[in-house]
């Protein structure tokens, strides 16, 4: 509470400012409330239903955010009819238009950040690093749609915020973190546009400011279009992304993991772990060896042979290297081109007899320009003639849509038998023929 | 005399439509002045472009001695506007709507705030989009009023309301802002009830200022005359002085006159007349005479 002298009488109460924030938290805490609510309204829905439960939230705080800008720029302290009437000061009102509004949007995300480490599919994802990008993500968001629904109308907003979101960042959060820059050079944008709106409106400028921000959002669109096109490229060079999961197996006593020469360092080797009871002694055997970069464990061939998956930047072809670890060699057993396109690995599965590698790839989801269908490739690979095949493509694989594969012991979606394969978790099962390396839905 | 509106040649384009079209206006401090139109005839497009609210074509506008343009601020602050139609922040109540806006105004007067809501019979409590029409329209003008403004603005203010809010409406108006000899502007289309009210009238006409003048002035110039001939009168509309309509039945005609004078009699005599009566008209009679199309006035 202020008390000022004005013009000889006492004025008590909070000051326009005052004011100003009271209307803003009395418009701003439900689509707050809302914002922060959805992640966890909507997830035991998703878990009860199926589906991706986190994307699902992440999705629908993305909508909130741009028609809550929209609706809130629109409603802003000049907005229509009497509103215009106020004497609100070109600052005060460049201020409560985004950067105080922007704050809900911040909180959202930072709640938001909090909570996708308790999805298991991003476990590994820290809140100290997402929470801010998340942050970012939104308010770079908001800022935007905010603008353009100042200088122009909801329905252009809604063009520029949404597409302008999906366009940078398709529903990968992992990504957010690397993109931070990008979202706080948006915003400081986003801010001096909507400035430079302020400056024109009160000088009836209309017409100039709007081809101004016009202008300026095309120049914005050269980033999310230029992010496609590198991941085109990207892409193109057929890069295999790694998601470093180690691997275990209950049936051969062992498992693999990364190690790391520091704690910041990308793995640079394979540490097998054997262990073996006998009576009451436990007998354990360690080999590491080095793989240098962009490798991946993709399953034991038996218990003291591990297939690995190796692929370097700029490199089409992968190399699927068979290790023997008592001996501590490699060799490659086959190389192949895995296709034009960037694959994630998803999930790999070695036959019991050792001769067939399964495994599924997702292309990546980041451009807009690819031309393989969606959803997830099958890959099968003979180690022993060896020759490999892609089996299917654009498999909507109910039990991966989660994310990578949760690196647990034997995990396992195939069914071998003598000459064929069964995807038994598929609606319809797909079986796989072993010899012509293709496959086919149950239901043809 | 001191003017608290001047406009010069204030013009407003929308693509080849001219709005408003070269609007010279000048408004007497403390008075109570009436702006007339028929419906579209450029009064909101006018009173937009005074309080910066539309940007104009061509032209000057000065309110209050400022700028409509460079000083849109201090005009906001120190001018009282309320629109047909007013939106106001609907989720608020009554007094959270007066202590919001009292912010906004160095001069804002409680006490006046609070005798204005109870003249007004308005409920504090009661939120914004549970009022009616007319007690919108009361909170708009008690937000409009509550800071004391010199200049008083209201853009069609009754349009919508009844008879009796209407009534008591302006006159509350009036009697308000006139105990301090301040100004009222505003702009009607229903003129039988600003004649009880105004002491000056703007008339506009397709853009234009066709009449502006004292409403004494304006009724004691526009009289209705009946002239009795011996035989039928012909042109009488072109011959007679500032005849604004003719209609002559048999020997007798009856003319409107926008410029009646004391040479007016000489002048029906020379043009034959045996007997002449000169009417007062009311307002709504010069209005109607004045802009034409009766049957749509």
């Amino acid at each position: 509470m202020v008390t000022v002298r004005i013009q000889g009488r006492r004025q008590t109460g909070p000051s326009l400012w005052g004011r100003l924030l009271w209307k803003e938290w009395r418009e701003d805490w439900l689509p707050l409330a809302i914002g922060v609510g959805l992640p966890l309204l909507s997830r035991p829905l998703w878990d009860q239903y199926g589906g991706s439960p986190f994307l699902s939230a992440y999705f629908l705080v993305i909508c909130l955010t741009l028609l809550w800008a929209i609706y809130r720029t629109q409603t802003a302290i000049t907005g229509a009819g009497a509103r215009t009437i106020l004497p609100v000061p070109g600052f005060p009102h460049w201020l409560f238009t985004i950067p105080v509004p922007i704050m809900a949007p911040a909180i959202t995300g930072v709640v938001l950040g909090v909570l996708v480490g308790t999805w298991p599919a991003f476990q590994e994802m820290t809140a100290s690093g997402m929470m801010p990008a998340f942050a970012l993500y939104l308010m770079a968001g908001y800022a935007l749609c905010a603008v353009a629904a100042s200088a122009f109308t909801a329905f252009p907003a809604v063009l520029i915020g949404g597409g302008w979101m999906i366009l940078t960042n398709p529903f990968r959060p992992e990504d957010l973190p690397q993109q931070s820059v990008l979202f706080a050079l948006v915003i400081v944008g986003a801010l001096l546009a909507q400035g430079a709106w302020e400056a024109c409106s009160a000088r009836r400028w209309f017409l100039p400011g709007r081809i101004g921000i016009a202008v300026a959002l095309a120049w914005l669109a050269l980033f999310p279009l230029g992010m496609a096109q590198m991941f085109h490229r990207g892409d193109a060079g057929g890069q295999w992304r790694f998601s470093p999961s180690p691997l275990r197996s209950s049936l051969h006593q062992a498992s693999v993991t990364f190690s790391m020469a520091g704690k910041t360092s990308p793995p640079s080797s394979l540490e097998y772990l054997h262990n073996m009871s006998s009576g009451s002694h436990n007998v354990s055997f360690v080999q590491e060896h080095q793989f240098g970069q962009f490798f991946q464990p993709l399953g034991f061939r038996d218990a003291t042979h591990v297939l690995v998956g190796q692929q370097q930047p700029g490199e089409s072809v992968l190399h699927i290297i068979e290790w023997d670890v008592t001996a501590d060699t490699v060799h490659e057993v086959i190389t192949f081109t895995p296709g034009r396109y960037a694959l994630y690995h998803w999930h790999s599965e070695v036959s019991p007899d050792g001769r067939y590698l399964l495994f599924l790839t997702n292309s990546s989801p980041s451009s807009l320009m690819r031309k393989i269908p969606l959803g997830y490739d099958l890959w099968v690979v003979d180690l022993v003639e060896p020759r490999a095949g892609i089996a299917a493509v654009g498999m909507m694989t109910r039990s991966f849509h989660d994310g990578p594969y949760d690196p647990g012991i034997d995990p396992s979606i195939a069914q071998w038998e003598t000459g064929r394969c069964y995807l038994l978790e598929e609606d319809p099962i797909v079986e796989i023929d072993l010899t012509t390396l293709r496959s086919r839905r149950m239901d043809q | 005399m001191d003017h608290v509106i001047e406009t010069k040649n204030l013009t407003k384009r929308f693509g080849r439509t001219r709005a408003v079209d070269g609007l010279n206006l000048a408004v007497p401090r403390g008075s109570v002045f009436a702006f007339l139109g028929r419906n579209g005839a450029g009064k909101t497009t006018a009173i937009r472009m005074l309080l910066h609210l539309l940007d104009k074509t061509a032209g000057t506008a000065r309110v209050l001695g400022l700028d409509s343009v460079h000083d849109t601020l201090e005009i906001k602050r120190r001018v009282g506007f309320v629109g047909d139609g007013q939106l106001m922040y609907d989720w608020m109540t009554v007094d959270e709507m007066i202590w919001f806006c009292k912010g906004f105004y160095q001069g804002w007067n409680d006490a006046f705030a609070a005798e204005m809501k109870k003249r007004l019979e308005l409920q504090g409590k009661t939120k914004v989009r549970a009022l009616s029409r007319g007690q919108q329209a009361k909170l708009a003008l008690l937000l409009a009023m509550a800071y004391r403004p010199e200049l008083l603005i209201l853009d069609e203010p009754t349009t919508g309301l009844d008879v009796v809010v209407r009534r008591n409406f302006l006159e509350g108006v009036i009697e308000l802002i006139q105990e301090e000899g301040r100004t009222v502007f505003f702009s009607s289309h229903i003129v039988h009830e600003v004649e009880r009210v105004a002491d000056w009238v703007g008339i506009i006409d397709n853009g234009r200022l066709i009449r502006c003048a004292p409403l004494e002035e304006l009724k004691a110039q526009v009289k209705r005359l009946v002239l009795t001939f011996e035989t039928t009168p012909a042109g009488l509309a072109k011959r007679l002085p500032g005849a604004l309509s003719v209609n002559v039945t048999g020997r007798q005609a009856t003319a409107i006159v926008s410029d009646f004078s004391d040479g007016t009699p000489a002048a029906a005599r020379a043009l034959g007349s045996s007997r002449l009566e000169v009417e007062d008209l009311s307002l709504e009679d010069i209005f109607v005479a004045l802009v034409g199309h009766p049957e749509e006035a």
